[in-house]
């Protein structure tokens, strides 16, 4: 039998950026796996006779004020400029900012703390997809979990989780992040890194790793787009929808279902084993994602799912000559048919390539831009900053008031020199 | 330096003065038994700090023992006495420059006093900077100012040290934790939270703004929602300045004042703002100190100048040059001190006496539990 995910729960793995559709044949993933950039929300410009910004129709009701849709009589002089008017979005103590991605559970926006001024991100889950698919809401249940009670440096961290049972939404505060590795890659020379930059991704990777593993999580799905940067570079593992949480009290680590994405998948999955040591998947995939990290390529692939797990329980690939000797060794101590003889995260923390140094020598693969912007530029202040807890100034229709220096709430700043 | 004992016996803990770190702990009046000498006590209850507070007060200690400069505040001791964790600090007579705001310099320090005291920031600040720290949190509540007039620049608790696994980070992206009340003083890069990151002249902008601080009586951005204050920032809509005859007329408090009257209720000026508009013109600051604050909140981090440069700017040297002591131009406001304290004592014990002397026992009154 093939334990193999359903698609929707797949689909569930990706995380901030929201792409990454789990497809069998990796090339039809990278193909397929094009989001179009989400549409650049119009300027806001002050018009009408409040100044308040206009907006698309794009969530118009998808803020928090808990408004009705009331139709109410307008006369169409005045449609214009009323209609539409949409109130930046506040849920609970976060701003919201741009959409950073979308997946089938609902969007992934950028957010802020109003009060302390942080940035974070917001997972949006919608009840209505979760139900939809298998295991939605359990997994769902089980990630928030897990989120509360780990805690690293290399692990994506939860704030807070906001629920709207009359929306039927559930908000997922999260860390920041600028981007998935995924979407490093697919914009990379040949789609890889050089040797230092992996490997530089890669140790923190095994760090998070064996933190999971000591706390008895498997994950189940790394992949290079459930990994994340932040802006100083810090990679984050994201996304325990599909993790695992092991009985402490278990002396193995030995599981029998596994919801990863099926290019990541080790042999004993593929080729339908009833239990297999859990640990050793995480183990694997990541030998995949490293394998992924300096060639490009994947290691196995297939036209089909099937074709493809026909692959993997060969367990033969071949390694491109320009990875190194250490590096290849590594590569097959992690991609072992036999997960009792494969690598450990120990011993993968012992290897010479993950131990030695690797000082940047050629140039590194940038962080893409995010909305035309090179350095992520906030977006939950700049387009809802002078509304944020004080009403817009009133406008003074000779212009008076952008040129005195009076005007209040603004006037420590707002004065200029005489 | 006496030697500062690591138990909480070695001090004799005299009164509370205030409160610190949001409120967190409490900050005591002791006298070092062995030494006689004052010194101010840091307490928190250990217990109930969350896993954040700890790990700042950790760092903030640490920092405090590895870092040595005269302009820079020590700390003596520190060790954990039951619940409590006990932080031993020199006592600065006249608190902090915000106590001086708020006691007798409502409407801001003379230009003088506050060279003086901007001079040994940025003294502390340099050196800060040539060990790779960054401070973060600049403000006037963070400069202390000792009985006999040396300032001191503490708050380290939010510096974040730039060496990481034995390099120094070009740009730092960490934003300060727990630091939702000192936000008003942060750089618009720290607030960014972009690509870009920020680096030590970030410190320089928390300096024009404490300047400005010191100077009008009350911070830029005060009374401004948080969000609304970064947008101001980062979109550079008016810089701050100080507040004085050249950048505020004489009418203007009233014009403000005028609109708060027929203007809807929520862009109300509140009564200290406005005090502190009319006091402004009556005053004049030298052109050289409107210059300072303005290279200082420059809002591209590149054209800020360093502290080093800062040190030679005309504003420091020339105000400085021949300045009576710091604790004259403090008049009328008093320190802390021996002589104070034991007044203070004198007249506890004074009240006391003629309290009990007036206190009459009844006869026939039995004790009732």
């Amino acid at each position: 039998m093939i334990k193999l995910s359903s698609p929707g729960a797949a689909d569930m793995a990706s995380t901030q950026g929201g792409s990454g559709p789990s497809s069998a044949a990796p090339e039809a993933a990278a193909a397929s796996n094009h989001v179009p950039p989400p549409e650049p929300e119009p300027e806001p410009q002050p018009v009408g006779v409040l100044g308040a910004p206009f907006d698309g129709e794009d969530d118009l009701w998808d803020d928090d004020g808990g408004e009705m849709a009331v139709f109410t009589r307008v006369p169409s002089t005045e449609i214009i400029y009323r209609n539409k008017r949409k109130r930046w979005k506040v849920v609970g103590r976060y701003i919201f900012g741009d959409l950073l991605g979308e997946g089938s559970y609902g969007k992934v926006k950028e957010c802020m703390d109003k009060d302390t001024l942080e940035r974070r991100a917001v997972k949006i889950f919608k009840r209505r997809k979760l139900r939809r698919k298998m295991n939605g809401e359990q997994n769902l249940q089980r990630e928030i979990r897990l989120l509360k009670r780990l805690r690293h440096p290399n692990i994506l961290r939860l704030f807070d989780v906001l629920h709207n049972d009359e929306k039927q939404k559930i908000y997922m505060i999260l860390e920041f992040c600028v981007c998935q590795l995924k979407e490093m890659l697919d914009r990379a020379h040949e789609k890889r890194f050089p040797v230092w930059q992996a490997h530089r991704y890669f140790v923190q990777l095994i760090t998070g790793l064996e933190y999971l593993h000591s706390q008895a999580v498997v994950h189940n799905d790394i992949k290079p787009a459930n990994l994340l940067l932040t802006a100083d570079m810090t990679l984050k593992i994201s996304d325990l929808g599909t993790a695992e949480e092991l009985d402490r009290f278990r002396r193995s680590d030995e599981i029998s279902v596994s919801q990863g994405s099926p290019a990541f998948q080790p042999p004993e999955i593929a080729s339908g084993s009833d239990a297999f040591p859990g640990f050793k998947v995480d183990v694997w995939s990541s030998g995949v994602t490293l394998y992924n990290f300096v060639t490009g390529q994947y290691p196995f692939e297939g036209e089909t799912v099937f074709k493809l797990f026909d692959n993997i329980a060969k367990a033969e690939f071949d390694i491109p000559d320009m990875v190194g000797p250490s590096l290849a060794s590594l590569l097959r101590g992690m991609l072992h048919k036999e997960p009792e003889k494969r690598l450990g995260i120990f011993e993968i923390q012992q290897h010479d390539w993950v131990r030695k140094k690797q000082p940047p020598t050629t140039e590194c693969v940038p962080v893409p831009p995010r909305n035309g912007s090179e350095c992520h530029e906030l977006t939950s202040a700049r387009r809802h900053g002078p509304e944020a807890g004080t009403p817009p100034l009133p406008t003074d229709p000779s212009g008076a008031a952008r040129t005195s220096p009076v005007l209040n709430p603004k006037s420590w700043s707002g004065c200029k020199h005489a | 330096m006496h030697n500062h004992e690591m138990t909480p016996t070695a001090y004799r803990v005299l009164t509370m003065v205030g409160h610190c770190f949001n409120g967190i702990g409490s900050v005591w009046l002791a006298r070092h038994a062995a030494s006689g000498n004052l010194v101010a006590v840091k307490k928190y209850d250990v217990d109930k700090c969350s896993f954040e507070v700890l790990s700042i007060l950790q760092h903030e200690s640490q920092a405090m023992r590895q870092l040595r400069h005269a302009r820079l505040m020590p700390c003596l001791s520190s060790f954990v006495s039951g619940t409590e964790l006990w932080m031993v600090e020199p006592l600065c007579g006249y608190g902090s420059t915000k106590d001086l705001l708020a006691a007798h310099f409502t409407e801001g320090l003379p230009e003088r006093a506050i060279a003086l005291i901007l001079r040994d920031v940025v003294r502390a600040l340099d050196y800060l900077h040539s060990q790779g720290y960054v401070h973060r949190s600049v403000r006037a509540s963070h400069i202390l100012i000792g009985a006999n007039g040396d300032t001191y620049l503490a708050g380290l608790r939010s510096s974040y040290c730039s060496y990481r696994d034995g390099r120094r980070l070009a740009r730092i992206h960490q934003f300060p934790e727990l630091a939702a009340d000192g936000l008003n003083w942060l750089s618009p890069e720290i607030l960014a939270q972009d690509l870009r990151g920020y680096t030590a002249s970030s410190d320089v902008y928390s300096l024009g703004i404490t300047a400005c601080e010191l100077a009008n009586g009350l911070e830029p951005f005060a009374q401004m929602p948080p969000a609304a204050m970064l947008h101001e920032k980062l979109a550079g809509e008016g810089e701050p300045v100080l507040l004085d005859a050249t950048t505020i007329d004489a009418g203007y408090a009233e014009r403000v004042q005028e609109q708060n009257d027929t203007d809807d209720p929520a862009v109300h000026e509140d009564d200290t703002s406005l005090r502190l508009m009319r006091a402004a013109p009556g005053r004049r600051f030298s052109d050289a100190f409107h210059q300072f604050v303005r290279l200082c909140v420059d809002r591209e981090p590149s054209r800020r100048p360093t502290p080093a440069q800062l040190l030679t700017h005309p504003f420091l040297v020339r105000q400085c040059r021949r300045a009576p002591p710091l604790s004259h131009l403090l008049r009328p406001d008093v320190p802390v001190s021996e002589a104070t304290l034991l007044e203070g004592e004198q007249i506890v014990r004074d009240r006391l006496v003629t309290d009990m002397a007036g206190l009459q026992l009844n006869q026939e009154n039995t004790w009732d539990f």
